[in-house]
């Protein structure tokens, strides 16, 4: 991590401020705390995806709660439907109107947790207010609020009782993160009641959500040389090319990828992307849009991209 | 204090040599340098069979033994050097004093010696480098004392093995270090790749040194290589002895000089090294190599001399002879027409490989030989007879002394301007009866040249035009004038019948001149440095008296430059015609083709060679001041076996090279401000300070090497 920060630049030290908050909880896991915190600089929404138990609703939460704005949450079930997500009208005696009741999905930060427990129906809600930023509900179209993180989380595909998102709707996630095991002394910790959900309840926020809006606003203009844009496309293009995909990553793909380079940077306290952040990024912003000619494992298109980045020369 | 713990620490036993690689490259090495000397037949028979059986032994013993500490077979070998030592210093008490060069073979067999008792205690590296050293000083020995180059593939081995323990050490040390860890599957190919690298390098190097560097001159300031393997005095002294002519050896049928048998002669036996010489005779030499000659440049090797023509026969008019004696050099007197001024010294060295009459050759005119028998006869002509027989293993050197003649100089030494002296003239101008047209041809020749030296050269110019050179002609006809028949019937001859009508009609002019039998240089081996003199080359030429410069040898047919106008020798001289020599001969007729090709190859090369530097400075010019640091830090950490993946952004390639083997964190952090100088748009200022870091960097690595190889140097001992 580097130190010292430059307190004239709000936005990186915002993401500081973050990643400080967060990691205060979330113990052992710098570096995937780093990219959550560079997706959500990025204006973009998050997957946690991994195997239950590792703490990725912790890390959903914290990041919620480093946000002093309004928080939302739902619980995927297959029987919930899009209505206890975006909300509902609801006839008003008194005034004889319809008076809409905003779902929890109206929030600056909603967590949506295993959300391939959801039925496609209600995934597919999510589509609009994360891609368009806005939900319609009987025909009158509402606007999210500024800013606005979807954080989700999925267990692996495999279990039992689940609808895997489709590619649609992975693609609409700027990252995926996989959080894996903690370290065995950070488990340790967790045991002897240090940190974990205990000290969740002590995080404080550190950001109002105009803060954060203005710092999404400025991390979209971090200075990206064209040789690391160069670097950039190079990747996407390898993988574009490469035998065993199907399907390349999109120009929204690529979009999504320099954006996370951009809050991946401004996370590193840099006001410019350099290919180091690129190459960072990579596996997390790419890998879960590739649709793979044999074997559709999360891990095998991490790999595949792993292998890319150790081959295309960086500038 | 500080010596003697200088001494223990120098006296320390290194780590042993676990490298099999190492240790069989030096083998080899030491091996090709044992062989060479074998082959060259310079040490005695004891050492040289004990070095080829003991030393692989020993080798192996060293290895297998190499972690122990044999301090019986230290204190065994010890003695045993002591004994060598000792050995070595009563060779040399009888020798005779101050005789550097009688020193060398009995050096060579301590080497030897040492060698072989080294061998079987070589533990560490110091040790092996030792043997290493040791077997390059006995080829040092080896080219000193040899003649020819048999030795030469040996060498070219030595050269691979020698190599290829250097690099192969080299890198072993540096992982000593800790430094450089090459992937072991790159490392074989790395390796041959450095061998060859190396080998190339050296190959180039000494190529270009040898094409630039002078011949080794001889200087009278040492002492000359003199042999006489037997001493068997000829039948009288001052008389002419010639094994190689069978039943024509003038020593057995002086009295009969009609039977001068051409089937008893030996093959490399000419007849013209004898009391007479007959040009009717027929029958030329082979090509057996007959002597070597060490001399700084091309002369004609002269045994004898005739003054007196009958029409077919040279014979010498006084064959009476007076004795030189004294110690070596013998002073040799100038006789009838020699130039008393004093000329260059012209030091050759005769190496005679077959035996033959017991004339001393040299270039003309001798004043000092150096000859092991300390007594020798000169004839009145000036050339010299030794009193024993001449054979193969005989060796004397002889200093000439010449006079610098020019073109001009002898255009201006005319005799028929200055006159010629009475004993001159009473012996060199005699002419038998000869038909007239001869001498009207050789002032009809000479009408337009005005001094002696043009009419010389008019004189070869006609018969260069109007005669065929050949060696296969029919025989004279009885009766026949030989010089007549020569110009004016057959018109073609070779060396006899050119000379001698030289002579004919220069004398027919009034020019004092005379037949000089011997050998032309021969071929100069450009390996050794040494006038290769074949039987074939035996020759014979004029020699044309000039008032001052005494007698000047001339030939149309052999290529030997006046001596004034002999540059100085090249070490290399005579390889184009060496290799020429040794190409199959059907390389020879397409020669032509050959250099043509070449020429385009070589054209081709330079035009490929051309496009590439351009293409590369093209490439450095569009490179811009970015990709040229990232160049820069790329080449540092390649020389330190560190080349960057791809796929390494250069922070982190800066963070493994800071790592090892150079612990500099200011790589890491160069690599760092180098990535944010670019990325973030940076400005000039930045820049220079970036320049100055990697140069500082860059001088660091430098030193950094230079350290560690000194360090190397020092941990070696």
């Amino acid at each position: 991590m580097q130190p010292a920060l430059r307190p004239t630049v709000p936005s990186p030290q915002l993401a500081i401020d973050i990643f400080a908050n967060v990691s205060s909880v979330i113990k052992g896991k710098r570096d995937e705390l780093r990219l959550a915190v560079a997706v959500v600089l990025a204006g973009g929404h998050l997957l946690v995806e991994d195997v239950p138990g590792v703490g990725k609703t912790l890390l959903a939460r914290s990041l919620a709660r480093s946000v002093d704005g309004s928080f939302g949450r739902v619980q995927g079930t297959p029987d919930l439907l899009p209505a206890d997500v975006t909300g509902v009208s609801v006839y008003r005696k008194g005034t004889e109107t319809w008076d809409f009741k905003a779902g929890p999905l109206f929030a600056n930060v909603v967590l949506f947790d295993e959300i391939n427990r959801s039925t496609p129906r209600t995934q597919s809600a999510l589509l609009e207010a994360m891609e368009e930023r806005t939900a319609t509900v009987d025909g009158i179209t509402y606007a999210m609020p500024s800013p606005f993180v979807v954080i989700a989380t999925q267990n692996p595909q495999e279990h039992h009782g689940t609808f895997p998102l489709v590619e649609g709707q992975r693609d609409r996630f700027a990252a995926v993160l996989g959080l894996g095991l903690p370290p065995l002394e950070i488990e340790r910790a967790l045991l002897l009641g240090t940190g974990g959900t205990a000290s969740l309840a002590e995080l404080r926020p550190v950001v109002a959500p105009e803060q954060l809006a203005v710092a999404i606003e400025d991390v979209a203009q971090v200075r990206c040389d064209p040789r690391a844009i160069d670097y950039l496309l190079a990747l996407v293009a390898a993988l574009r090319d490469h035998p065993d995909v199907q399907l390349g990553p999109s120009p929204r793909a690529s979009l999504a990828f320099l954006a996370v380079a951009r809050g991946y940077a401004t996370v590193n306290a840099r006001e410019y992307v350099t290919p180091d952040d690129v190459k960072a990024v990579a596996s997390a912003v790419l890998a879960h849009r590739l649709v793979l000619s044999q074997g559709d494992d999360l891990n095998d298109a991490s790999r595949l991209v792993d292998e890319v980045t150790s081959t295309v020369p960086v500038p | 204090m500080r010596v003697l713990e200088a001494l223990k620490r120098a006296n320390a036993s290194g780590a042993p040599e676990e490298s099999v690689a190492v240790r069989l490259a030096v083998f080899v090495a030491v091996m090709s340098a044992v062989f060479a000397l074998a082959a060259e037949d310079i040490a005695g028979t004891v050492v040289t069979v004990a070095a080829i059986l003991v030393i692989p032994v020993g080798f192996y013993i060293s290895h297998r033994y190499r972690a122990n500490d044999q301090l019986a077979l230290k204190a065994g070998l010890a003695v045993a050097l002591l004994v060598v030592l000792v050995n070595f210093l009563g060779a040399l008490g009888p020798l005779a004093g101050g005789d550097i060069t009688a020193v060398q073979v009995p050096l060579a067999e301590v080497f030897l010696w040492v060698q072989v008792l080294h061998a079987l205690h070589v533990p560490g590296r110091r040790d092996l480098v030792f043997g290493l050293v040791a077997s390059g000083v006995t080829f040092a020995v080896v080219g000193v004392l040899s003649l020819s180059i048999t030795m030469a593939p040996l060498l070219l081995l030595w050269i691979v093995a020698a190599t290829t323990a250097l690099v192969l050490g080299h890198r072993d040390d540096v992982r000593a270090v800790g430094a450089i860890a090459t992937e072991k599957q790159a490392r074989l190919s790395t390796d041959a790749k450095a061998v060859a690298r190396i080998g190339g390098v050296l190959a180039v190097t000494a190529a270009v040194v040898f094409v630039l560097l002078p011949a080794a001159s001889t200087s009278r300031a040492l002492a000359f290589p003199i042999n006489l393997p037997k001493i068997e005095s000829v039948a009288s002294p001052g008389g002419l002895s010639n094994p190689s002519l069978g039943q024509g050896d003038p020593q057995q049928t002086s009295s009969d000089s009609d039977s001068t048998g051409i089937e008893s002669r030996a093959s490399f036996g000419y007849f013209g090294f004898a009391g007479q010489l007959d040009t009717s005779l027929r029958g030329r030499p082979d090509d057996t190599l007959v002597m070597r000659v060490r001399a700084p440049g091309p002369d004609f090797w002269r045994g004898q001399s005739f003054d007196t023509w009958d029409g077919t026969r040279w014979t010498l008019s006084d064959d009476s002879s007076r004795t030189i004696l004294g110690d070596n050099p013998l002073v040799i007197p100038p006789t009838n027409g020699d130039a008393l001024a004093v000329g260059q010294d012209f030091v050759a060295t005769f190496y005679l490989e077959r035996p033959g009459p017991n004339v001393i050759f040299s270039a003309a005119r001798p004043v000092e030989v150096y000859f092991p028998d300390a007594r020798l006869f000169q004839l009145r002509d000036g050339t010299l007879r030794a009193a024993v027989d001449l054979g193969a293993g005989a060796v004397y050197t002889v200093v000439s002394s010449r006079q610098p003649v020019t073109a001009d100089l002898l255009r201006q030494a005319d005799p028929l301007v200055y006159g010629v002296p009475a004993p001159i003239a009473d012996v060199y101008l005699q002419l038998p009866d000869t038909p007239q047209r001869v001498f009207d041809l050789a002032a009809d020749v000479t009408r337009d040249a005005p001094t002696t030296y043009d009419k010389v050269r008019a004189l070869e110019a006609w018969m260069a035009t109007n005669t065929t050179y050949s060696l296969d002609i029919p025989t004279l006809p009885a009766g026949e004038d030989a010089v007549d028949h020569y110009l004016f019937e057959a018109q073609q001859g070779f060396c006899e019948q050119i000379g001698t009508s030289l002579v004919v009609m220069l004398r027919s002019l009034g020019v004092p001149a005379r037949l000089a039998v011997g050998y032309i240089p021969g071929e100069r081996n450009p390996f050794t440095g040494m006038y290769e003199v074949r039987a074939s080359d035996a020759h014979a030429w004029a020699e044309v008296w000039f008032p001052g410069v005494g007698w000047q040898s001339f030939d149309p047919t052999a290529k030997v430059p006046l001596a004034g106008e002999s540059g100085r020798l090249a070490a290399a001289a005579g390889l184009i015609d060496w290799i020429q020599e040794r190409l199959p001969s059907f390389v020879d007729t397409g020669m032509e083709a050959l250099i043509v090709l070449g020429g385009v190859a070589a054209l081709a090369g330079l035009g490929v060679v051309g496009v590439r530097i351009i293409a590369a400075h093209k490439r450095k010019r569009n490179r811009d001041r970015y990709e040229q640091h990232v160049w820069r830090l790329e080449r540092l950490g390649a020389r330190c076996g560190r080349s960057r993946r791809s796929g390494e952004t250069l922070i982190e390639y800066g963070r493994r090279l800071a790592e090892s083997p150079l612990r500099d964190s200011d790589i890491s952090s160069f690599a760092t401000d180098l990535t944010d100088w670019q990325f973030s748009g940076g400005d000039a200022t930045e820049e220079r300070s970036l320049d100055d870091r990697i140069r500082r960097i860059e001088r660091r690595h430098r030193d950094l090497r230079s350290t560690m190889t000194a360090l190397r140097v020092t941990l070696r001992g």
